[in-house]
């Protein structure tokens, strides 16, 4: 099929933790609600208001107290972040009955490719407006339709357009842009954030379309003069997202693709300024890391270690990698290289993140033999089993006993995904 | 940010997009359930013409085509059956470069 033939959706749920709660709890479907991480804490964040919550003045991560002095009759419900993993797979499942090619994109976005579907349902408006009806049913959540023939255009035109119509369908056509797309500011522009809607200003081109019209050599040349010569491929990239040229196919194993790189980083909840504090963190943390190497059946070669001070005005830490003697994967062997890289660098000041990766993957089917490390196989027995209890019971069914101290954080991060409570 | 891989294939939307790591476990763990399949039950009359195009391919030293089953995805191997193990149920089929593969016959799902 030719590209200029696709028929291709992006749906997006409407205020979608909050739509969940309010399906899930009928006695608010009337009242304002927002659902913000830490309601006890004031200074919570809002992640998502209901429509009823948006019209008070209330506005998605914008401070929970300020949230609360605008609309003190405000509902306030905790993330259940494992809930929303869960209605977002049954949207997803929704989606895959009318078209096999549907893409997650983040928790509240989907592409869905459905040119081959189409004849059964009528026109691209009957058949959003079905599936509109069937998520509605299902999940009580109010799902909105970009629909043009490439992926850039799909999402331009929910965000941009779709989501604004009563209908919460858009259909951006190619030879309409001129009179749609291209008359919104250079803002709007998906990728371009405010540092790159300054620039733009300043290059004199304050439109999508004035962008979309310059000849791409002449942005190249332009965006070279600011940002140098390795500026091509952006000015690349966002002359194809201004005149919505994108030949991306709506991949539905995407995610399937094996990682560069495993890591795992956390905020801590107080300032860590004793070595022993901050190797208890890191002990998790690298078991984490090497739990999740040792589910996807790979070794890491090159173990990466970073901590950042606590001090936000006075920037300290680090962020150093070493190769190992082998790959691996076993949480006791990546512990000792990472200690080596958090007493060579670490700077002795506070800190307040942590963060450890593995990379350069190898398959964990093969393994050196080692004359000095006699336990190898002892460990990865070990491992086996509490791999095999976590998958089953959870993470915190087995911890280590420095997890039980004052620096530990396994039980906490283990009942939270995100960094929000399931 | 600026790499060659955003202009290609998927790029824009593998570099752009946001998800929670474990909602991409969970995508994962049902795309791998969803292509699981069950091991199909061979009537007795394929059974029979796959014994005889193996006995075929011994006797006459024939290359054939077996089909494995797999839960995700079957496997195709080309070769001559070389050995017949009866009691065991296995072949030992030679492929091109010196390389064989003992298959259980029971495994076999079609020959061609």
């Amino acid at each position: 099929m030719k590209s200029n033939n696709r028929v291709v959706m992006l749906a997006d749920c409407q205020s979608f933790y909050a739509s969940v709660e309010k399906a899930d709890h009928p006695e608010y479907k009337n009242r304002p609600l927002v659902v913000a991480g830490d309601p006890e804490r004031r200074s919570g964040i809002v992640l998502a208001a209901c429509p009823l919550a948006k019209e008070k003045g209330i506005t998605t991560a914008e401070r929970l107290g300020e949230a609360l002095a605008k609309c003190p009759d405000l509902v306030v419900i905790k993330p259940r972040m494992q809930k929303y993993i869960d209605v977002s797979m049954q949207i997803t499942e929704i989606y895959k009955s009318y078209t096999d090619l549907v893409e997650p994109y983040s928790i509240d976005e989907q592409f869905l490719d459905v040119t081959g579907s189409l004849h059964l349902y009528g026109t691209p408006v009957e058949l959003a407006q079905i599936i509109q009806r069937h998520v509605m049913e299902a999940t009580g959540v109010r799902a909105r339709f970009g629909i043009a023939e490439t992926k850039i255009l799909a999402k331009t035109a929910c965000d941009n357009f779709a989501k604004k119509n009563p209908s919460g369908l858009y259909i951006l056509s190619k030879d309409t842009l001129a009179d749609t797309l291209w008359k919104l500011p250079v803002s709007s522009m998906f990728m371009a954030g405010s540092k790159m809607t300054r620039h733009f200003n300043v290059m004199g081109l304050p439109t999508i379309g004035s962008v979309a019209q310059t000849p791409l050599s002449k942005l190249k040349q332009m965006m070279r003069r600011k940002f140098g010569k390795n500026s091509d491929i952006s000015a690349e990239m966002y002359w194809r997202i201004a005149n919505g040229i994108d030949d991306s196919p709506v991949r539905p194993g995407t995610h399937q693709v094996d990682p560069k790189s495993v890591g795992h980083m956390m905020t801590l909840p107080r300032d860590y300024a004793k070595l022993e504090e901050i190797k208890v963190v890191l002990l998790e943390l690298t078991e984490l890391v090497c739990q999740r190497c040792r589910g996807l059946g790979f070794m890491g070669h090159v173990v990466s270690v970073g901590c950042m001070g606590a001090d936000f005005d006075r920037p300290t830490g680090f962020s150093r990698q070493m190769k190992m003697d082998d790959p691996s994967n076993i949480t006791n062997q990546v512990y000792r290289w990472a200690c080596r890289l958090l007493e060579s660098y670490w700077d002795g000041l506070p800190i307040r993140r942590v963060g450890i990766s593995l990379s350069q993957f190898s398959p964990d089917t093969e393994y050196q033999m080692s004359l000095f490390d006699t336990g190898r196989e002892r460990s990865m027995a070990l491992e086996r089993v509490t791999d095999a209890l976590k998958n089953k019971y959870g993470n915190s069914i087995v911890i280590r006993a420095v997890s039980k101290t004052d620096a530990g954080q396994a039980l906490d991060r283990s009942a939270k995904i995100g960094g929000h409570y399931k | 940010m600026t790499t060659r891989k955003k202009l290609e294939g998927n790029g824009l939307w593998e570099s752009s997009r946001m998800m929670l790591p474990e909602h991409k476990e969970t995508i994962i763990r049902r795309q791998l359930e969803e292509g699981r399949k069950e091991r199909p039950t061979l009537d007795p009359q394929e059974m029979e013409l796959i014994e005889s195009a193996l006995a075929e391919s011994f006797h006459e030293h024939t290359a054939i085509k077996v089909r494995l089953f797999d839960e995700y995805e079957d496997k195709e191997l080309t070769g001559i059956v070389v050995l017949i193990h009866t009691v065991r149920r296995e072949i030992k089929l030679s492929m091109a470069d010196r390389e064989w593969h003992w298959i259980k016959i029971d495994e076999i799902i079609s020959v061609r």
